[in-house]
């Protein structure tokens, strides 16, 4: 998230500031990517480099703060792992092992710990592990940070859809830490 | 609906978990799972365990998430159509980002011996927007924007930031990795008070990153030397409370992972070509 300096870096990018787009690309490369991983997993690298493309031809046509970029830009994400039909050809073998022991930092974990990278990837095949609806809108709840009323615009559902999606996702999830030890 | 979901036996802990259908899960329980808030109300008490799964999802950028910079930025310089007076000024643009990276390089210079591991280590990347939601709302740090406002009057200041011509000049921006991240809480604070706000946004950017999130700014900036001066740079916007959060202090990260962040990171720095 860039905050309130949004406008001015996008205008910036705008007008050809490669510094200005590195911070547009930094803030939501890592979120693209993560998001393509549970939608497109065995192309989420090469979807999320088409997708800057798009964006980047994009850019000057581009209006709207930073809400409505972070829509665009998963908008097109999801555009591009569609035309390339490589959508939701995915399910991890075994999430539940991904979430084993090792793998999880303990009740008593802190911050810091939480945000490991193998907690991250065990996280993101969790997500990947469930229906496809309830992976894809939390992920764009979560990762992405869009709100109810957007992800539903995106994913073509109902805002109530989606609502439900999520807290379906969700317990599937909490389950899932509970059996791995997770007890917080 | 896919029918796929959990079976009763299987969720004893979950109030309604009984229903067949599911309700809508209300805005605010999964903002509260986010920001690490307990779930209050009672019907989705049983989903809070999976909020240390959705921080984690959050976490900072890691290594691999940050390769694919260079083919963004030759797609973005690649770009047809624009106004040249638009370029002319996007140059103009990019020597003064180019000079704050010279002073800030030579600022940290100076500093790097005692910075160390420090800096070397505490290169995260840049949060997301949720995560640093989720770290406002579980380590006390500031929420997403940074509150300082262009304009807003601090106080009188002039870090004693070294002279130096540029070095590169195909510099794009404050290289926030490596012992020069000390030298962006100086950086920033220029910035801040002399420059753009695309130069602060990219400043304030890069110190984020260095820090590991616009958490650790104060932390990270209050463990740096500032050659020349004896006043602090840190900016205005960083939260003025480190103590208390150990857990969040850029020191602790090293030893947790020290295979996985190389300190050179060559490919995630905005080079040119």
């Amino acid at each position: 998230m860039i905050g309130e300096d949004f406008p001015a870096v996008l205008a910036a990018a705008r007008q050809g500031d490669d510094g200005a787009f590195t911070v547009l690309w930094r803030d939501g490369n890592p979120a693209l990517l993560r998001y393509l991983k549970v939608i497109a997993p065995e192309s989420a690298e090469d979807v999320t480099a088409e997708t800057w493309v798009t964006v980047v031809r994009g850019l000057d046509r581009f209006r709207g703060g930073e809400d409505a970029w972070r829509a665009w830009l998963f908008t097109t994400a999801r555009r591009r792992a569609v035309d390339a039909g490589r959508r939701l050809s995915r399910r991890p073998e075994s999430p539940a092992a991904e979430l084993g022991e090792g793998h999880w930092p303990k009740a008593a974990d802190t911050a810091d710990q939480v945000l490991e990278n193998l907690a991250t990837r065990a996280a993101i095949a969790a997500v990947a592990s469930l229906p496809p609806l309830q992976a894809e809108v939390i992920m764009l709840r979560v990762v992405a940070g869009l709100d109810t009323e957007a992800v539903a615009q995106l994913v073509g559902r109902s805002p109530g859809a989606v609502r439900v999606a999520v807290h379906r996702g969700l317990r599937r999830l909490a389950q899932m830490m509970t059996q791995a030890g997770v007890t917080r | 609906m896919s029918g796929w979901d959990v079976s009763d036996a299987d969720m004893p802990n979950i109030p309604g978990s009984q229903q067949a259908d599911v309700p809508e899960l209300p805005d605010g329980a999964l903002d509260a799972l986010l920001t690490g808030d307990p779930v209050t109300d009672e019907a989705n008490a049983g989903l809070q365990p999976a909020a240390a799964l959705l921080a984690a999802l959050n976490a900072a950028p890691q290594d691999g998430e940050l390769a694919g910079h260079a083919r963004a930025l030759a797609e973005f310089r690649r770009r047809g159509g624009m106004p040249v007076h638009a370029r002319r000024s996007a140059r103009r643009r990019r020597r003064l980002l180019t000079s704050l990276t010279a002073k800030a390089a030579a600022a940290a210079a100076a500093a790097a011996a005692v910075l160390g591991g420090v800096a070397a280590a505490a290169y995260t990347g840049t949060l997301p927007a949720p995560a640093q939601r989720f770290a406002h709302g579980v380590i006390g740090a500031p929420s997403p924007q940074p509150s300082h406002r262009p304009g807003t009057p601090r106080p009188s200041h002039r870090p004693g930031i070294p002279q130096a011509t540029p070095a590169r000049t195909d510099a794009v921006g404050p290289d926030a990795t490596g012992p020069a991240a000390s030298g962006l809480c100086t950086a920033y604070a220029h910035a801040k008070a002399h420059g753009t706000a695309s130069q602060k946004a990219v400043a304030f950017r890069n110190l984020a990153a260095a820090a590991g999130g616009a958490a650790k700014i104060a932390a990270y900036c209050a463990a740096v030397p500032h050659p020349g001066s004896s006043q602090s740079s840190q900016p205005a916007s960083a939260p003025t409370h480190p103590v208390g959060h150990a857990s969040a202090h850029p020191t602790g990260k090293p030893s947790s992972h020290p295979t996985r962040h190389p300190t050179g990171r060559p490919s995630s720095v905005p080079t040119a070509h």
